[in-house]
């Protein structure tokens, strides 16, 4: 009775949590990134070095993967989670994160993982703020279960 | 810090049946302390946490642990004899000025591990990381997950210290600002190398087969060299034309032309943008120490020389000879006298008479 209460006080206060912020960063700012940054790193790189290296150094692939890779990670930002679940909330949430990866239980990876693609394609960025805020509330359901 | 804290570390590790080296690890451990201010905070962490996991083998010298521990406390004379002076540094970036130093502080531990800060871009501040990389490698990636996951699972008292380690290592960085700061918490360093080395280890443990585990490890190699080769090349390449500001380029030659000019003018004013200019004026100018000291309480002035901050107004007569960064271009514009360009030719400061 005390679990299911504290789960419930703690739901609601990870629920009612707001004031995180998640920059814009999508597949548009990611591709108009590209040709500014590439005609950059090419004048950097200047006239005499082989066009060769250039092209494996600064390409539109490496420059679109990292712009990705950026936007990718803003979701998984510590701080960012912190203001979407509270504090606590990020410390049920690493555990959510530990209990999956330990129990193997793939199929709860797969969503974890696949989720921050969502707002790099522009759909639904909200979902990923209730996703965390979910899987906060199942670490904490996991948390208590295991100290029966 | 790095270096003598992991020299201590490891001194002591291998101290257990040898006891010289429990006593070269606690001076390793006080030179540590007495290198950078975040020492200060790191080291007594850092010692504590040894401690706590190994408590058994230290208790276990039992009387002889008298000796190391004394070298530890004339190792903070230094710091306890001088101690309104090593915490100006502190006190000067230190988060107890901000309005909300508890929430200053858990947001800029947390930074420390924004996977961001970690793998894309790195420390913002140009002489903390190579522009366009995150701290570490990309190709690291992967395996700090299997070793993080590894060492969690392992649950050994070792595994147990090096995640402390990791959950320590920010913790002196945090306590100041900007955050994330790379080179306060560069204690960190060692930790996420080490955790990627146990993710390696258990990976070659993994109950594959030997081919796909051979096509995975040349994945992560081909991967590792391609990061280390980008690495080189935005070293050497991007990094002195894009961030040479930041290693103070062009101070040298425009405080030489200053000095040059400087007995025709009352006052002589510069820009504190590149980040405390009185340092550099006093060096290159080569300004006898015997006649700053006396004056060297206020950072914003000496002798003819005074330091502004976003802007700049003629305030008094007399001619001023005017030190401003490329951007700041006031309106009407002055007599330039002098444009000083950095290494890759870019415009750093203007001069002008006013």
């Amino acid at each position: 009775m005390i679990k299911l209460f504290l789960i419930l006080i703690f739901s609601i206060i990870i629920i009612s949590k707001t004031g995180w912020d998640l920059p814009i960063c999508n597949i548009e700012t990611a591709t108009l990134a590209i040709t500014p940054r590439i005609f950059a790193e090419q004048t950097i790189d200047g006239q005499n070095q082989p066009v060769l290296v250039t092209r494996i150094l600064h390409n539109k692939a490496g420059i679109f993967a990292q712009e990705a890779g950026r936007c990718y990670f803003n979701t998984l930002d510590p701080n960012f989670i912190a203001s979407s679940t509270t504090l606590l909330g990020l410390i049920f949430w690493l555990y959510f994160v530990y209990r999956i990866l330990i129990g193997r239980i793939w199929h709860l990876t797969a969503i974890f993982l696949l989720l921050p693609v969502l707002p790099f394609f522009n759909l639904a960025s909200l979902i990923v703020v209730y996703t965390n805020k979910l899987f906060a509330i199942i670490g904490l359901i996991f948390l208590l279960v295991k100290s029966k | 810090m790095t270096f003598f804290s992991i020299l201590g570390l490891v001194l002591f590790l291998y101290s257990f049946k040898k006891y010289p080296l429990f006593v070269a690890s606690s001076v390793s451990f006080g030179i540590a302390l007495n290198t950078y201010h975040g020492a200060k905070i790191w080291v007594p962490l850092f010692l504590l946490c040894i401690f706590y996991w190994y408590k058994k083998e230290i208790l276990s010298f039992g009387s002889k642990l008298l000796f190391p521990v004394l070298i530890l406390a004339i190792f903070t004379l230094p710091i306890i004899g001088n101690f309104p002076q090593s915490l100006i540094r502190g006190e000067s970036v230190g988060i107890f000025q901000n309005e909300k130093p508890l929430k200053t502080f858990i947001s800029g531990y947390l930074s420390h591990y924004s996977p961001n800060f970690l793998f894309i871009s790195g420390d913002p501040i140009g002489r903390h990381s190579v522009v366009g990389m995150g701290q570490l490698y990309i190709f690291e990636l992967p395996l700090i997950l299997l070793g993080l996951i590894a060492l969690i699972q392992a649950r050994t008292r070792d595994t147990k210290f090096f995640l402390a380690w990791l959950l320590l290592a920010p913790i002196p960085s945090a306590m100041a600002t900007p955050t994330p700061h790379a080179l306060r918490s560069i204690t960190f360093l060692p930790v996420w190398s080490i955790i990627a080395a146990y993710g390696a280890g258990s990976f070659a443990a993994f109950r594959i087969g030997n081919r796909l585990k051979l096509s995975i490890a040349l994945i992560v190699a081909l991967l590792g060299l391609y990061n280390f080769a980008t690495y080189l090349h935005l070293y050497y390449k991007h990094e002195p034309k894009l961030k040479s500001p930041d290693w103070s380029d062009g101070y040298k030659e425009m405080v030489s032309y200053v000095v040059k000019v400087a007995k025709n003018y009352e006052i002589i004013t510069i820009s504190n943008y590149y980040g405390r200019p009185y340092v550099f004026v006093l060096f290159y100018s080569e300004y006898d120490p015997r006649l700053y000291q006396p004056q060297s309480a206020d950072k914003e002035k000496f002798d003819k020389y005074e330091f502004f901050g976003t802007s700049w107004e003629k305030k008094t007569p007399g001619k001023v000879l005017v030190v401003r960064p490329k951007w700041q271009i006031p309106n009407p514009a002055p007599k330039y006298l002098k444009f000083i360009h950095g290494t890759s030719g870019d415009l750093i400061f203007r001069i002008s008479e006013e």
